[in-house]
């Protein structure tokens, strides 16, 4: 298992040598001197040439990479804002928190309505309940967030007066935030909880418990769910990301302080540092909570546990063959 | 009728979908006694897993309706029951093995859990009471006691078998139906299953069917046999008469496809045409158009189940007093 | 199948109805508005608004009477952006939101009446002109700055001088050449002009006066920006909660008895989606929020719920068509001539303020004292014909293709101009980048018309800044513009600039104008807005330098 967690682990450096090196490079093609957005439009040529010096702008493309790099290995640097000249790290740390805790909630949200609209539909398959289902997933997976950002700011906050319309002072500032991120995530957690759900009641182990005598109820909950949970957790981490992607724009409608509202107002201000160091932060985490999933799926299902102890999942697809 | 365990009677299930209607079981009519066996045999698409989820209540909803007939355990119609007394029946009075045991056990569970769910259910006891009725059935399907705490995955095939074995077992039904119980296994694990099924059933009284397509097996294991070809029962008697002195030309060409250490056959016989497809049988004999023996009655008529004798039916117009095709043709199979 | 076909139809019908929800929604709010003229994008919204007053809805700045009273409640403001700090001068930066919150923090030597433009005193009790770049002034005795100590020369002297020092470059720094302390209450600065209206840009954000005592104990002058626990302001800096807030407290020392801050706390709050924003105030989680789309505004202008605010403010947006190196057709005041005709004016206005603008008859805005229309109604009519011809005298009879530089903001502006030009048989590209690229392409020059706006109330050597050699010769300080000017046309400008008669600038400026109309230099668009939202119940909403909101005379 920790040889597992260490190779997991090593994966990380060639996946974030790769984020950075592709944002590196759209910073040196896109037109805009950093220098001058740092000294602003009316500063002299000069000034600039200073500051390009001074930000080692002037060296290659290559070195100014590998300076980078070196500065985040040796100690945690990831520049400084061009914007505030803080460094980044400090920037996004609280930031991150804050996106942490709205993403969770909104993984939570997402995967709870999901998983359970996709055990009603599956249960009441090709009924007016599944088609019930369908729509209301479908329609908060074709809805773009920001809209649906809007309409619950306009029935909660603006009609309702129940919740903040925007900013995190109170707890109740994180509500609309993670509903409308998990909302988002229903659909997917649905349609797969559905087809696996429908998978795995066609299994003959449920076949096995309905002989036993068990009741349908309690086949649906002993036995059924949890290997239907198995792809619904795998895709937690997928959605993961798609949340940290919604909470972008959504951090931008809520006002909410997180790492996606620094990243794209690191964007609109072309404040790369910010931009790369909110990048690779995010990389990083992300890669950490997908390994903390899958090791986490162990616990769902037994079978994983030899493939991930024995160090791979080489032996898996051989013993495979051999069932079939 | 005091000592039939199971009498089932007139039985029709249709598999229905929007395009078409299938007549997976058509009319079929057998009894069981206590502590007897029953082979089921016949070619895959015959029935014979349908008249067998048919009597645990287990078709699938929606699509499998049961038309007409009764299914009597001890005089009372399961087809009858409501949802929760077939739950107190299925497991407890009548169990079932699956044809493949690598699928029939949940994954994510350990086996001691999956054994003992049975017991709680069915017997009123205690978490750690039930636990150990379960070590006690993975000794007697002959798995050592403490594995019960492994998950499925950690067996091999023929021992997850012997652990759904010990599942269908583990309340003492009085009615096991194993359908197809060795099919999936290693050929010499076959055998040792098949052992061990036939002294657990004779230790217990349990009475069988058993549903195979392997004659050699019931021959070997059982006391009745009935043959069923495109949903119907062709033939029934006990092993010795169904076997020794076959009637139904279906049955004879049955016999003729198995290979024989004793003879010196080139090639093994291949019983001519598809079989019937269930979704649109003829209105006369559903064999007819594969037999050998078939004349133009056979293509008019649909016959009836006649008694030969001695418990023997069989569902051939050859042995009616109308018969005009050639009488000889079993001596031609002989 | 036929299930897909029921949940496609179930679905559609589902939308619809969240559709016609979503659009129901809106007319309740706005208190029986006309639905019409929601849809004040296009021509035909102008017309509908041009029966009925739709001003009827918006709210004048500086109109309210004066607050007399003081509470404990909280003023809750929705800015679009978190500044990069509370103090530019510090950093040699302007930034809008900066500027805002920066006004209520630090006091300046002078004011400006909003409505009047009459410089008044403030730390200044009065002021005089020693000669034409030598201004001085005496201070007031009882201020006190944020640490307690009172308000000196030596304190003004230090201002400037971090205003030369560190804002060399841009408006605060590039005029002054520095300041000296006579003794402890007077204190004369130096300019790099004559130009007597540069007494009224001392009053704009910028120019605010701190201690350096005060600065030190903040963290020195390169931390106070984060930290402006500084000046002698309305407010005082009280938190700052990065990516969250600014939270401003109100100075009970303020050296004015006679103002009254209603609000005992001033927070500000960083949201960019304008429509969340609005929201917040109808829900009562904020109290005003500025730089709302003028079209979303106009939405709002029609509700009950909120007070909408739309106003000019001294900026005209000008189409400069470049005439300098890189100038190609453009080059050529037929071609330029052309354009100018064939473009619609009442259209390009109407797209730009949502109707609530009118069209520039002058080059000056109306605002400035010194404005005074030089166009005819038939001069600013559309002259297809007319274009044709003079593009055909050009020698572009068949047809043209130019490109318009602009911000992303103006792209519906530039998409009405890509259509009349259309018309007289000139094909307009429409580049708008982002901001860097932006200002990239307007600094060089790759551009053969660019939409900008400049302030024209104030005559500051800004003013007219395209054509003034100090910046087309320069090097490359200004942003757009024709890249062109004349010797007599620059003549003009510093006459205007450095005027002490005011009885002549009218002329002045006529004269500016006039030298540019006969050359087709630019184009005179319209006067640029801004919308702002309030709360039905907030009052006393009044505008600094540059239509900046006055966040210090709000009251409930």
């Amino acid at each position: 298992m920790l040889k597992y967690i260490v190779k997991r682990i090593l994966y990380l450096i060639p996946i974030l040598l790769g984020v950075s090196a592709i944002i590196f490079a759209l910073k040196t093609i896109t037109p805009g001197d950093p220098a001058r957005q740092i000294l602003g439009n009316e500063a002299s040529e000069e000034q600039v040439q200073a500051k390009r010096e001074e930000l080692g702008l002037n060296d290659p493309v290559v070195v100014q990479y590998l300076r980078y790099i070196g500065g985040i290995v040796t100690g945690g640097d990831f520049g400084d804002s061009y914007r505030t000249g803080e460094p980044v790290l400090s920037e996004i740390v609280p930031r991150l928190w804050t996106s942490a805790k709205i993403t969770f909630g909104a993984v939570i949200i997402g995967a709870a309505v999901g998983v359970l609209l996709g055990i009603i539909s599956a249960l009441k398959k090709y009924t007016w309940a599944d088609s019930l289902v369908l729509v209301i997933s479908m329609f908060f997976q074709s809805v773009p967030e920001f809209v649906v950002a809007l309409v619950l700011i306009m029935i909660f906050a603006v009609n309702l007066h129940l919740l903040p319309a925007t900013g995190l002072e109170s707890w109740q500032g994180y509500i609309m935030p993670m509903l409308c991120i998990g909302l988002s995530s229903v659909a997917g957690y649905t349609r797969i909880t559905r087809s696996s759900m429908l998978e795995v009641l066609g299994e003959d182990y449920i076949r096995t418990a309905r002989a036993k005598g068990q009741s349908e109820s309690n086949i649906t909950v002993h036995h059924a769910l949890r290997n239907a949970m198995i792809p619904v957790a795998q895709s937690v981490g997928t959605n993961l990301g798609n949340a940290i992607g919604g909470g972008m724009v959504l951090e931008t409608v809520f006002g909410v302080p997180g790492v996606g509202k620094y990243i794209v107002d690191s964007i609109t201000q072309r404040n790369y540092p910010s931009v790369l160091g909110g990048a690779l932060i995010i990389a990083m985490v992300l890669t950490v909570i997908n390994l903390i999933v899958d090791v986490s799926f162990v616990l769902i299902d037994p079978r994983l546990k030899t493939t991930i102890i024995s160090g791979g999942a080489k032996r898996a697809p051989k013993k495979k063959i051999k069932a079939a | 009728m005091s000592d039939n365990l199971l009498s089932v009677r007139e039985l029709v299930i249709h598999y229905e979908t929007d395009e078409e209607v299938v007549e997976a079981v058509n009319n079929i009519s057998f009894d069981l006694k206590k502590g007897e066996i029953l082979g089921l045999v016949g070619e895959t698409g015959a029935g014979k897993t349908t008249t067998a989820l048919g009597i645990m209540g287990l078709l699938p909803p929606k699509v499998a309706n049961v038309i007409s007939g009764s299914v009597e355990l001890d005089g009372n119609d399961l087809l009858r029951m409501t949802d929760r007394q077939m739950r107190k029946i299925r497991g407890k009075r009548i169990s079932m093995i699956f044809q493949d045991p690598m699928t029939a056990l949940n994954p994510v569970k350990t086996v001691g859990d999956q054994i003992s769910e049975v017991v709680l259910l069915h017997d009123r006891c205690s978490k750690a009471e039930a636990l150990r009725r379960a070590q006690e059935m993975l000794g007697m399907v002959g798995i050592v006691p403490e594995r019960y705490r492994d998950y499925p995955h950690q067996f091999s095939g023929g021992m997850k078998q012997r652990i759904v074995i010990a599942i269908a077992l583990a309340c003492r039904p009085d009615l096991l139906i194993a359908d197809e119980p060795t099919t999936a296994l290693d050929v010499t694990i076959q055998a040792q299953i098949l052992d061990m099924m036939r002294n657990l059933q004779k230790e217990n009284g349990t009475s069988m069917i058993l549903i195979t397509h392997d004659l050699g097996v019931v021959a070997e294991m059982c006391d009745h046999c009935a043959v069923m070809y495109a949903g119907e029962l062709v033939e029934y008697g006990t092993v010795e008469a169904v076997f020794d002195h076959p009637k139904h030309p279906y049955t004879e060409a049955l016999y003729r496809s198995i290979p024989s250490l004793d003879k010196d056959v080139e090639r093994l016989h291949v019983i001519p045409g598809m079989v019937t497809d269930p979704a649109s049988l003829p209105a006369y004999c559903s064999f007819a158009d594969r037999c050998g023996d078939a004349c133009g009655m056979c293509r008019t008529l649909d016959p009836k189940v006649l008694d030969l004798g001695g418990g023997h039916t069989v569902k051939c117009l050859k042995y009616t007093s109308k018969w005009e095709g050639k009488t000889d043709g079993k001596t031609e199979s002989a | 199948m036929r299930l897909k076909k029921l949940t496609a139809a179930v679905l559609a019908g589902t939308m619809v109805l969240a559709l016609t929800a979503c659009g129901k929604d809106a007319p309740t709010q706005s208190g029986g508005g006309t639905p019409g003229t929601e849809k004040t994008n296009e021509a035909d919204g102008g017309g509908e608004q041009q029966n009925e007053p739709a001003v009827a809805g918006v709210l004048t700045p500086n109109s309210d009477p004066v607050n007399t009273n003081t509470s404990d409640e909280t003023l809750r403001i929705g800015l679009s952006s978190e500044p990069s700090t509370l103090w530019g001068a510090s950093e040699g930066k302007a930034e809008n939101e900066e500027q805002i919150i920066n006004a209520a923090l630090l006091d300046r030597l002078v004011n400006v009446d909003p409505v009047t433009k009459e410089v008044l005193p403030n730390l200044a009790t009065d002021w005089e002109w020693v000669d034409e770049t030598h201004c001085k002034f005496i201070l007031r005795d009882d201020v006190t700055m944020s640490d307690g100590t009172p308000l000196v020369a030596e304190d003004v002297v230090y201002t400037v001088g971090i205003w030369t020092e560190r804002c060399a470059t841009n408006d605060t720094g590039k005029f002054i050449v520095g300041a000296e302390a006579e003794d402890e209450k007077t204190v004369t600065i130096e300019f790099t002009v004559a130009a007597p209206d540069l007494l009224a840009m001392m009053a704009w954000g910028n120019f605010g006066i701190v201690s350096e005592d005060e600065v030190n104990a903040a963290g020195g002058l390169d931390a106070v920006g984060k930290n402006p626990a500084v000046g002698s302001g309305k407010y005082r800096f009280k938190e700052w909660k990065s990516g969250q807030s600014v939270t401003l407290e109100r100075n009970d020392s303020y050296w004015n008895p006679d103002y009254k801050g209603y609000f005992k706390e001033i927070v500000f709050t960083f949201t960019s989606d304008a429509a969340a924003r609005e929201m917040a105030i109808e829900s009562g989680d904020s109290d005003l929020t500025i730089d709302v789309p003028i079209s979303q505004a106009a939405t709002y202008a029609q509700s009950s719920a909120v007070s909408t605010y739309i106003y000019s403010f001294g900026q005209v947006i000008h189409l400069w068509y470049n005439m300098g190196e890189n100038a190609k057709a453009t080059k050529d005041q037929k071609v330029r001539a052309a354009i100018d005709k064939a473009l619609n004016f009442d259209a390009v206005t109407q797209v730009a303020t949502a109707g609530f603008g009118t069209p520039a008859m002058a080059y000056m805005d109306p605002a400035a004292t010194y404005y005074k229309e030089n166009y005819t109604a038939e001069e600013r009519a559309v002259d297809i014909e007319g274009a044709k011809a003079l593009l055909a005298e050009a020698g572009y009879e068949n047809g043209l293709e130019i490109t318009a530089l602009g911000l992303a903001d103006l792209t519906p502006v530039l998409t009405v101009m890509q259509a009349n030009l259309a018309e007289a048989g000139i094909t307009l590209n429409i580049d708008t980048p982002d901001t860097a690229q932006f200002v990239e392409g307007a600094f060089g020059g790759s551009y053969d018309i660019i939409c900008v706006g400049d302030d024209l109330t104030v005559r500051t050597p800004t003013i007219v800044p395209f054509c003034t050699k100090l910046n087309v010769n320069g090097p490359g300080m200004v942003i757009g513009g024709p890249k062109w000017t004349t010797d007599e046309l620059d003549a003009a400008i510093a006459a205007l600039i450095s005027e002490s008669d005011t009885s002549k600038l009218e002329e002045q400026g006529l004269a500016i104008g006039n030298m540019l109309k006969e050359q087709t230099v630019c184009s005179n668009l319209y006067s640029e807005m801004k919308a702002v939202i309030t709360a039905k119940d907030l009052k006393g909403y009044c505008t600094r330098e540059r239509g900046y909101i006055d966040v210090t005379t709000l009251y409930r």
